[in-house]
C-alpha cells in the first residue's frame, strides 16, 4: 500500500477539513483498489472495506475502485482523522471544535520502518490484507 | 484588481449599519424567513423595498497583502478586511508566482477568519470531560507540572515539537526557546517531509535545498516528476509546468498511481513502490550506454562518478525490470527524452523520501541531473517541492532536534556561536541542560546538549521504551504537541498507548487536532488555542528559498494567542524569559517580530539569511508586482535588480544588497548577482583525489580554479586580509565564513568573484552514510520475498539510531556530519 495528498485537504486536515467549503468537496476518507483486487475481495465500490496492517492496526474505510492503482496496490490519502478501527470520535472533541469531516487515518494501518540516516518514517510502501467489511 | 466588479450598491449590512454580530444574527434569520415566506401565500407577501439608505459612517475596507498557509508554493493572498472583519479575497493578479491563480485551498483561506470550529478558548480535561480554564491558569499548571518533570527527570523529559507552520521568526524562537530550556528534544514535520532530501541533496552539492524555482520551470525543455503530484499537492506549481510543456517540453511522470499530475504526463510510468534506486540507476544505464552524459560537466564539476558507473553496470534492464516492473523499453524512452531534451527538471516530492532508503533516493536522483550536467543551469535542477508553507523556513531556522538554526549543528562551536549572538554565557547555556554523559550511539559518550534529540518520527517510542534503552536520563513523560497533526505519523495504535503514559499532555493548535481524540486520558490534557499566520505577521521561507512578509490579516480570534506570545508566556514561567528576550522587545508578552527577524540575520551565515531584513522583505511585499514572472528579477522600481523573496543565500550584510541567489550553483553569474559554485563542504581531498572543482568558477571569480571554503587564514594567505575594514579584522580574526558575524569575510570573497563556501566537486559518494553509492534495498515490508534476501535492509551494523536503540534488528543512525553547516 501507498499514501499521498488529495488537493482539498492538507497535512493532517484537522485545519481544512474543519473549512466548510473545503469538507463539502470531499467527504469520505476512502481506499483505491485496482478493479481486479476488489472482485477478488468481493468489494464493490462505494463499500465499506477494513484496511488490516502487519503490525495489528486496522481500519474501516470506503472502496474506491478505479484503475488509477495498478494491480497489487492501494492508495490511501493520509489527511484524515478522528475515527479509530472502526469507531467515530467525534462526541471526544470540544463541544463546537469537531471538524466537519472525520475519518480512519491511513496512518493507523502503516508500519515501523526509518530512513538510516534522517529517521524518515517509511509511509510510501507497506503491506495490507483487504477484507469487505 | 478584481475578478468580479463588486456591486457600487450597498450591501444589506451597511444599510442597516449592523455590526458584525448583529448582521450574523440577523442573516440567519433572515434564511428562516425566506424558508418561511415561500410556504406563505402570495397575497401574505409583501413587495421588497429597496431602501436607499444614505449610508454613514461607512468602515473603510482596507486590502491586506499575505501568503497562502497551505503549501510550500507560496501564493499571494489579497485580503479585504473591514472593521476587523475578513470580509472578501481577492487574487493576487500581479502576485509573481501565483499569478492570481489559487488552489481549492488557497480560495478558501477567508474561511479562517471566521473559524466556526477553531479552540476558542484554553482547555483541560477534568475528569475526561473538557472544561474552559484562563490561559494564566493553563501556563500556571502545565510550568508547574514541566518543572517538577524537570526536577525528578531532567530536561530531556519535556518533548517540544514544533512546526512548519510557524513562520520563521517564531519557528526560530522556538529552537531558541528548548536550547535555553535545555534539551534537543524538538523537532517537526520537515524529519517526517523532506529530511531525507535535506540531508541527500546537502551532502551531494552543498545545500538541502530546492535549487531553481517554479518559475524557472518555464525555462525546462523536459520535465521529470518522480514520487509526486504537483496537481494536487502543489496545484498552483502546475502553470509553470504547463507553461514549459505548452512550449514543448516533455512531462514524464513516474508513480505508482495514475495520479491527477500523471494524467497530463507525455510519458507515465508505474514502478513497485520502493524501486527508485533501481529506476534512476537503470535509466543511467541508458545514459552511458548511449554516451549521453555530459562529459565535459563531471570532468570539472563532479567527484565520484566511476564508482556510480560500476553500480549501474549491474543494473541491465532485464534485471531492472524484474525489481522495478518497469520494460526496457519504457526506460530507455524517458532516459532518451531527458537526454535529448537538456536542461530538464527533476522534481520529487514523498515518494521518493518517506522510505527506510529515502537517503539513497535523493542521492540517486542528484547522480541523475548530474550525469546530465543540468545543474546550475536555468531550465534544469532539483526542484524539490516541499509541503507545508513554511517547511522550507522551518528547515533552516527552526525546531530541528539534530542542529541549531541555519544547520550549524550542535557541537560546543555552533553552542558557542549562537550564544555570542545571543549575547549569553555559554556556561550559563550549558548549565541548562543535562550533564550526565549518554552513548551516542557510535560508541562515545556526550552529553545530550551535543546530541541529537529524539526524532519526531520517534517521540512515541521515547515514550514506550525501556529507560535504558534511551540515551537521557529518563523517558519522554510530557508532550507538547505545537502545531502537529498526529495522524501525519505511522503506528498510530502505539502511539495511543504512548499518549495515554504520559504524565502530561499539551496541544498548542488552532484546533483541538487528533491528539485530542485518539487516547483516552481523562487528566492533564491542556489545549490551548494558537492563532493562525492571518492573525499574526512576519516572514516565511517557500519552496524556492525566496523569503516572503505577511502583513497581519485580523486580530487574533476568540482567545487565540500568536505563537511567539506563548512561547515568551512559557518562557516566563519556566524562568529563563530575560535571557532568551535580552535583546527582543516585549511589550504586553508579546515579543516584536521584527526584532526576531533582526536576531536571524546576525547570526544565520551558513546558508545566508543575513540579507534579507524584514525593511527590504516588507518592500519587496509593497513591490511584487515589479517582478519578472520567469526569472523572479525586479525590473524597475524600488527593488530593481533584486530576486523576489531574495533567495537564499543572500550574502553578507544587508549593506551589501545582495539580491538573493535565483538558481543555486549557476556559475553563469558573479556570486553577487546570485551565481554560485558547488559548496567545498567535505574537505578538499579523499584518497589523493581532489574534491575541488577543475576549471570550473563563477563568472569574474578572480580565482580560475576549485577553492577551499573562506577563513581569516584563507583572505591573509591570498592577501585579502588588509581589505577588511579595522572593525571586521576585530570580529573575523580565527573565525570563518560562517561565524564571523562582521560579514567581512564574505564581503571580501565576493568583491574578488569568488563563493563564501568555497568552490568545489559535488560528489556522488557520501562516505558518511551507510550505503556510500546509492543502492537498492527492500522496503521494510516488502511484497517480494525473492527480493528479500537479495537487497537486504540494513542489519546490525548499523546499530544506533537519534538516540534510541531500536527496536527490531533494523537499525539506523544518525550520521553525525549530515546536516552540520
Amino acid at each position: 500500500m501507498t499514501s499521498g495528498r488529495l488537493v482539498e485537504y492538507e497535512g493532517g486536515g484537522d485545519e481544512t477539513r474543519s473549512n466548510p467549503w473545503l469538507a463539502e468537496l470531499q467527504q469520505q476518507m476512502f481506499v483505491e483498489i485496482n478493479p481486479a483486487d476488489a472482485n477478488n475481495a468481493g468489494v464493490k465500490h462505494g463499500e465499506q472495506v477494513w484496511v488490516e496492517g502487519p503490525e495489528g492496526g486496522k481500519i474501516k474505510v470506503m472502496a474506491f475502485v478505479t484503475n488509477r492503482v495498478g494491480r497489487g496496490l492501494v492508495f490511501m490519502p493520509f489527511h484524515f482523522a478522528g475515527h479509530y478501527q472502526g469507531k467515530d470520535l467525534r462526541n471526544k472533541y470540544p463541544e463546537g471544535c469537531d471538524p466537519y469531516i472525520l475519518g480512519e487515518s491511513c496512518n493507523t494501518v502503516f508500519t515501523y520502518g526509518y530512513d538510516s540516516v534522517t529517521a524518515m518514517q517509511e509511509t510510501k510502501v507497506s503491506l495490507c490484507r483487504l477484507q469487505k467489511a | 484588481m478584481k475578478l468580479i466588479k463588486r456591486s457600487t450598491s450597498p450591501s444589506a449590512a451597511h444599510q442597516k449599519n449592523l455590526n458584525r454580530r448583529e448582521f450574523i444574527k440577523h442573516s440567519g434569520l433572515a434564511v428562516g424567513a425566506s424558508a418561511l415566506a415561500s410556504q406563505l401565500p402570495f397575497t401574505m407577501m409583501e413587495k421588497a423595498q429597496a431602501q436607499a439608505t444614505q449610508l454613514t459612517n461607512t468602515p473603510e475596507i482596507a486590502t491586506i497583502k499575505s501568503v497562502c498557509t497551505h503549501c510550500s508554493v507560496g501564493c499571494g493572498v489579497i485580503a479585504e478586511v473591514q472593521n476587523g472583519v475578513w470580509i472578501g479575497q481577492e487574487p493576487a493578479f500581479d502576485h509573481p508566482i501565483n499569478l492570481g491563480a489559487h488552489c481549492a485551498k488557497g480560495a478558501s483561506v477567508r474561511e479562517h477568519g471566521h473559524g466556526d470550529r477553531r479552540l476558542k478558548y484554553p482547555m483541560k480535561q477534568i475528569n475526561g470531560q473538557w472544561k474552559r480554564i484562563t490561559w494564566q491558569q493553563a501556563i500556571d499548571e502545565i510550568g508547574d507540572k514541566m518543572l517538577e518533570i524537570r526536577q525528578q527527570s531532567g530536561p530531556d523529559s519535556v518533548y517540544w515539537l514544533g512546526s512548519s507552520k510557524h513562520n520563521n521568526e517564531q519557528s526560530y524562537l522556538f529552537r531558541k526557546f528548548a536550547a535555553f530550556w535545555g534539551s534537543n528534544n524538538i523537532d517537526h514535520q520537515a524529519r517526517i517531509c523532506h529530511s531525507t532530501t535535506v540531508a541527500g541533496v546537502a551532502n551531494t552539492w552543498g545545500y538541502g535545498a530546492m535549487t531553481n524555482s517554479f518559475n524557472d520551470i518555464h525555462n525546462s525543455k523536459a520535465i521529470l516528476i518522480i514520487g509526486g503530484n504537483p496537481a494536487e499537492a502543489h496545484p498552483v506549481s502546475m502553470q509553470h509546468i504547463f507553461k514549459a510543456k505548452e512550449q514543448g517540453a516533455p512531462l514524464i511522470v513516474i508513480d505508482p498511481r495514475l495520479t491527477r499530475t500523471a494524467a497530463h504526463a507525455s510519458q507515465h510510468i508505474r514502478l513497485r513502490p520502493g524501486t527508485d534506486v533501481p529506476l534512476i540507476l537503470g535509466m543511467l544505464w541508458h545514459i552511458f550506454e548511449n554516451h549521453w552524459e555530459d562529459k565535459e560537466f563531471i570532468r570539472q564539476r563532479v567527484y565520484g562518478m566511476d564508482k556510480v558507473r560500476k553500480e549501474v553496470a549491474q543494473w541491465t534492464p532485464d534485471k531492472v525490470e524484474q525489481v522495478t516492473g518497469v520494460s526496457e523499453n519504457e526506460l530507455y524512452q524517458a532516459a532518451k527524452t531527458m537526454a535529448t531534451h537538456k536542461p530538464g527538471t527533476f522534481i520529487w516530492c514523498m515518494g521518493g523520501t518517506q522510505h527506510t532508503i529515502g537517503n539513497n533516493n535523493t542521492r540517486a536522483y542528484c547522480i541523475f541531473q548530474l550525469a546530465l550536467g543540468n545543474m546550475g543551469v536555468a531550465g534544469g535542477g532539483t526542484n524539490i517541492f516541499r509541503g507545508h508553507d513554511n517547511v522550507q523556513g522551518a528547515t533552516d531556522l527552526g525546531p530541528n532536534a539534530h542542529t541549531l538554526p541555519g544547520y550549524y549543528g550542535l557541537a560546543e562551536g555552533a553552542w558557542k556561536h549562537w550564544a555570542t549572538v545571543w549575547d549569553i554565557d555559554f556556561q550559563w547555556l550549558s548549565g541548562r541542560f543535562d550533564k550526565a554523559l549518554y552513548d551516542d550511539g557510535t560508541g562515545a559518550n556526550k552529553r545530550t546538549m551535543n546530541m541529537s534529540g529524539i526524532p519526531v518520527s520517534r517521540w512515541i517510542d521515547g515514550i514506550l521504551e525501556e529507560k535504558q534503552n534511551i540515551s537521557q536520563q529518563d523517558n519522554i513523560r510530557a508532550m507538547v504537541l505545537w502545531g502537529h497533526a498526529p495522524n501525519s505519523q505511522t503506528r498510530a495504535p502505539e502511539m495511543k498507548k504512548a499518549m495515554e503514559k504520559l504524565d502530561l499532555l499539551v496541544v498548542v493548535d488552532p484546533y483541538p487536532s487528533n491528539s485530542a481524540v485518539l487516547h483516552d486520558r481523562t487528566e492533564n490534557t491542556y489545549l490551548l488555542p494558537a492563532s493562525t499566520q492571518f492573525e499574526t505577521y512576519g516572514s516565511l521561507t517557500s519552496s524556492n528559498r525566496s523569503l516572503q512578509w505577511r502583513d497581519q490579516v485580523i486580530e487574533p480570534l476568540f482567545e487565540s494567542r500568536p505563537d511567539h506570545q506563548i512561547l515568551y508566556q512559557f518562557a516566563e514561567k519556566l524562568g529563563f524569559a530575560d535571557q532568551m528576550f535580552k535583546h527582543i522587545q516585549v511589550k504586553n508578552s508579546v515579543p516584536l517580530i521584527e526584532d526576531i527577524t533582526k536576531e536571524i540575520n546576525k547570526g544565520t551565515w551558513t546558508i545566508g539569511y543575513t540579507g534579507q531584513t524584514y525593511e527590504r522583505l516588507k518592500k519587496q511585499q509593497q513591490n511584487w508586482h515589479t517582478f519578472n514572472t520567469t526569472t523572479l528579477i525586479a525590473e524597475g522600481g524600488p527593488c530593481d535588480g533584486e530576486y523576489f523573496g531574495l533567495p537564499w543565500p543572500c550574502w553578507g550584510t544587508s549593506e551589501q544588497q545582495h539580491p538573493g541567489t535565483p538558481i543555486l550553483y549557476d556559475t553563469t553569474k558573479p556570486v553577487a548577482q546570485g551565481g554560485l559554485t558547488f559548496r567545498a563542504r567535505f574537505g578538499v581531498e579523499r584518497d589523493g583525489v581532489s574534491l575541488l572543482a577543475e576549471d570550473s568558477y563563477s563568472k569574474d571569480s578572480e580565482i580560475k580554479q576549485g577553492y577551499p571554503e573562506f577563513s581569516a587564514d584563507l583572505l591573509k594567505q591570498l592577501g585579502w586580509w588588509n581589505e577588511l575594514t579595522d572593525k571586521e579584522k576585530q570580529l573575523a580574526e580565527g573565525k570563518n565564513w560562517k561565524t564571523d558575524l562582521s560579514g567581512g569575510i564574505q564581503r571580501v570573497a565576493i568583491k574578488h568573484g569568488c563563493a563564501p563556501f568555497g568552490n568545489a566537486k559535488a560528489r556522488c559518494i557520501v562516505w558518511q552514510f551507510p550505503d556510500p553509492v546509492p543502492v537498492h534495498r527492500e522496503p521494510l515490508y516488502s511484497n517480494r520475498r525473492d527480493m528479500v534476501n537479495k537487497y537486504t535492509v540494513y542489519g546490525q551494523k548499523y546499530l544506533t539510531t537519534f538516540i534510541i536503540i531500536d527496536l527490531h534488528s533494523v537499525c539506523y543512525r544518525m550520521s553525525k556530519v549530515h546536516f552540520s553547516a
